[in-house]
């Protein structure tokens, strides 16, 4: 049963070229799904029409059979999708208790805000230990911790990520991960764009493999990483890109 | 196929003709004095014109750092007032004439531009409009209180010795030239990698930043540039005038009135000021000195520049480019 | 030492009002980029109606602060929704705002110099002559209520901020607009709220401004750029930044004016601008890159 359905978007910036053409694909409840392609493959777009942030050109996303796209960002959020964007977005002069309280914005009974931060906060218990420093002076991995619990503030169906393991250790990364397995424990839909192909299919239930802004293939995720047209995506792109490196 | 061959054999041909039209109009106006010359007469025309002249110089000189690069300066007024000082003091004082003493008072506002942009030009964004506000405040009060040059009394400068009958024809021969020189300036900017790289800090100033631009210098040398214009017309203007008073120039409406010129005309494009300033003065002339001057001008300008940000943000010329109307004649880009 | 500290207490004084002057500036560059060239403009323009109040219809204009602050509410939220919601995503915005901002400045000033002539006027409430003393010291009675008025409005302003869902949302739009967007809060909205705020403190600082100086019509360009200078010196977009660059020039002006006499007070505004944009172009609580 697919939560959410992409048909035939078409999305850009300002009056740029389309990023995005006439990309369709369904993402199924409670599964984890990872979207893999190269640099400018259009995968952050992707989420951010989601999210509602950029609206396509053409095409419809769809909720469990709704059309959500047109809807400004704060509607998404409230229909149970949330985004947590490469840079974190976290709010750096605000504590962490602050960044959270944020995440639950749309909710408006405070009682309500704080009692879903205790639910959070037993989920991530380690952030209680830094729950009172500025969230600009957390480092990287504590502050990728923050922005997954911010967005968790809304009780979300479906939660994006994008590039969660970026400019973190290795060790940093797993923790990152196992935290993104929790997720799909509490039953949430899981979008993640990774640039780290093995990493992000390893842990996902499923695969979609993006191309200069189209939809190449999908499948289940060990597919995808076994499958010889992602080899030839990856390799044939390293092989024009120290070409040119030569030149 | 044919059409484009057409096209092609036609441009040349075109541009030349474009260059004779406005090669034809310069030598129109160079001669148009010898009128007043063989009979009196003429000299609210050759007024009207000069002003136009003096407003097409400061316009065109303003829209090199507020169009190019895209800085808004309010404090334009400054090196028109200090030209007018400069060369109205060695007047008074040494007897010395401000068409000699003109580029001069513009270089000496060049240099003046020049340290002030190294101050107030290392910042992006707009802290440098804030600084240019100052600077003309700033101004005001030194003039105001400073007994020397009058004060807020001002200086009252020798009329120049000439009879009647000819004396507008040195100012308006002067002000053609300045004004040819700074269309002439902007035009070859434009065309240079210092216009490009200007263009390219008023689209995007991190990216040309990225690019390897010594932004900063770019800004301050077109802020320099600038400058010099107002600092030749603020000498001869101020001669013209026979008396400086802080209260004449340094005001924020002067500034506004160079800021809508450009903004009418179409900022950032060589024609823009040059169209803008006849406009501005025409209009001053068929509207203004009928009804009379009143507050009223303020909102009037103001509403104006509100109006052309948000419908017409391209100014006229701006506004006919955009749908393909533009006439060669004016398309000077 | 007396004299030093009867400086410092003016100084002090004068610069909880300028704090209030500013603080709108400070609120719209900071919240939506937009570089309010006006505010002064309709800070003059609640002078007048504080001036009007008092001379028609005898209300103090410590009073009118009542009238001023929801007016100039009403009136910022309907411009920002009129004028400038239809500049939102243009390139260039920031600079589109700001010539946007000068034409409506130069707009009141030529209604106000319309309907009130350019002459100086100032209001003249019983407490505006009078001043109280204690000990060696004094400070004049008016300027006692106008910084107890403007303490007080920073104070339920930075509470707000603080402690309410919609107060956090400004500065968290402040801080990080996508970020805030991501959160869910509807930034256009925000936009409005905090240009009406901005407006608001510019009504009602206007009132107190009333019978604290002396003001005509052209008057407002001065304000604007002393405004501006203490916004710089603090660091432009921090509302921290702002309080403690009034504080500061406003006593620096003070001292100044005690000994070069006060034509020369602003220039004390203009030379701190000079210097931070030499020194630290980013003010003293700016951040870096912005």
């Amino acid at each position: 049963m697919s939560i959410l359905e992409i048909e035939d978007v078409t999305a850009g910036y300002g009056m740029g070229p389309d990023i995005l053409s006439q990309v369709s694909a369904r993402f199924e409840a409670g599964l984890i799904h990872c979207l893999i392609g190269p640099n400018g493959a259009g995968k952050s777009t992707l989420l951010r029409v989601i999210a509602g942030l950029l609206r396509p050109r053409s095409g419809r996303v769809l909720l469990e059979g709704k059309v959500i796209s047109g809807l400004r960002p704060d509607q998404v959020l409230a229909c149970g999708i949330c985004l947590v964007p490469q840079d974190r977005s976290l709010f750096p002069d605000m504590t962490v208790r602050e960044n959270l309280l944020m995440g639950g914005y749309i909710e408006r009974d405070p009682r309500r805000v704080s009692r879903r931060m205790e639910e959070v906060l037993d989920l991530f218990p380690e952030i209680r230990r830094y729950l009172n420093r500025r969230a600009g002076a957390l480092s990287g991995g504590e502050q990728q911790m923050v922005a997954i619990a911010r967005g968790l503030m809304v009780r979300p169906r479906v939660m994006m990520l994008d590039e969660p393991s970026l400019g973190l250790a290795p060790l940093v990364v797993d923790r990152i991960f196992e935290a993104i397995s929790r997720l799909k424990t509490m039953g949430i839909t899981v979008l993640i764009v990774e640039q780290n192909v093995r990493k992000g299919l390893a842990h996902a239930d499923r695969g979609y493999v993006l191309d200069m802004g189209r939809l190449c293939f999908e499948g289940p995720a060990r597919e995808v990483m076994e499958d010889p047209r992602l080899q030839e995506l990856y390799l044939g792109r390293m092989a024009l890109s120290n070409l040119e490196v030569r030149k | 196929m044919t059409l484009l061959n057409l096209t092609r054999a036609a441009a040349p041909a075109r541009l030349e003709a474009r260059f004779l039209i406005l090669s034809g109009l310069v030598v129109l106006l160079l001669l148009l004095p010898v009128l007043q010359v063989l009979s009196d007469g003429h000299n609210y025309v050759l007024h009207v014109l000069m002003v136009i002249f003096m407003y097409v110089a400061l316009a065109s000189g303003w829209n090199i750092i507020g169009g190019y690069a895209g800085y808004t300066s309010l404090g334009h007024p400054v090196f028109f007032a200090l030209g007018a000082y400069f060369s109205g003091v060695l007047l008074v004082y040494k007897g010395w004439s401000p068409f000699w003493t003109a580029p001069l008072a513009g270089l000496l506002a060049t240099i003046f531009g020049f340290a002030f942009g190294l101050i107030t030009l290392r910042t992006r964004g707009p802290a440098f409009v804030i600084s240019t506000i100052a600077l003309l405040l700033l101004a005001r009060l030194v003039l105001d209180n400073w007994e020397w040059v009058g004060g807020s009394n001002g200086l009252s400068l020798p009329m120049i010795g000439w009879p009647y009958r000819f004396y507008k024809i040195p100012f308006y021969y002067g002000m053609l030239l300045t004004a040819l020189a700074a269309v002439w300036v902007s035009y070859r900017i434009r065309h240079s990698k210092l216009g490009l790289f200007l263009r390219a800090i008023a689209m995007d100033e991190i990216k040309a930043e990225v690019a390897g631009i010594d932004t900063r210098m770019c800004k301050v040398i077109a802020f320099a540039i600038s400058a010099f214009f107002a600092g030749v017309c603020g000498a001869l203007w101020g001669y013209h005038q026979t008396y400086l008073r802080p209260t004449i120039f340094l005001t924020i409406g002067a500034a506004a009135d160079l800021v809508l010129i450009n903004l009418v005309g179409g900022r950032g494009t060589v024609a823009g000021p040059v169209l803008g300033a006849a406009l501005r003065v025409g209009l001053d002339e068929l509207v203004v000195n009928q009804i009379g001057s009143t507050e009223l001008n303020i909102t009037v300008t103001g509403i104006l520049m509100i109006l052309i940000v948000l419908f017409f943000p391209g100014g006229i010329i701006g506004a006919l480019r955009e749908r393909g109307r533009l006439p060669r004649l004016l398309d000077w880009d | 030492m007396t004299t030093g500290l009867q400086t410092l207490i003016l100084g002090l004084a004068l610069g909880g009002v300028y704090a209030l002057m500013a603080i709108g500036l400070s609120l719209t560059y900071g919240v939506m980029r937009i570089l309010n060239l006006a505010h002064a403009a309709f800070m003059v323009l609640g002078a007048y109606l504080a001036y009007w109040a008092l001379q028609i219809f005898h209300i103090d204009p410590l009073l009118s602060v009542l009238i001023n602050g929801p007016l100039f509410f009403i009136l910022g939220v309907s411009l920002y929704r009129l004028l400038f919601v239809p500049l939102a995503g243009r390139p260039r915005y920031t600079e589109a705002t700001l010539l946007l901002s000068f034409g409506l400045a130069l707009g009141v000033e030529g209604l106000m110099g319309t309907w009130w002539t350019g002459i100086y006027r100032a209001a003249n409430p019983v407490y505006a002559t009078r001043s109280i003393s204690f000990g060696p010291f004094y400070i004049p009675e008016g300027q006692l209520y106008a910084t107890v008025i403007s303490v007080g409005m920073l104070l339920v302003l930075w509470a707000f901020l603080q402690n309410t869902r919609i107060g956090r949302a400004i500065r968290a739009t402040m801080q990080n607009r996508t970020a805030a967007q991501i959160v869910g809060v509807n930034v256009e909205g925000i936009s409005a709220l905090a240009f009406g705020l901005g407006m608001a403190s510019a009504g009602i600082s206007g009132s107190l401004l009333s019978f604290l100086f002396p003001f005509f019509p052209g008057k407002h360009w001065q304000w604007i750029s002393s405004l501006l200078s203490l916004v710089v010196l603090g660091g432009m977009g921090s509302l921290i930044g702002t309080v403690v660059g009034a504080l500061l020039l406003s006593v620096a002006s003070v001292w100044v004016s005690s000994i070069l006499g006060p034509t020369w007070s602003p220039v004390t505004f203009y030379a701190a601008l000079f210097m931070v944009m030499m020194i630290r172009p980013q003010g003293l609580f700016g951040k870096k890159e912005a």
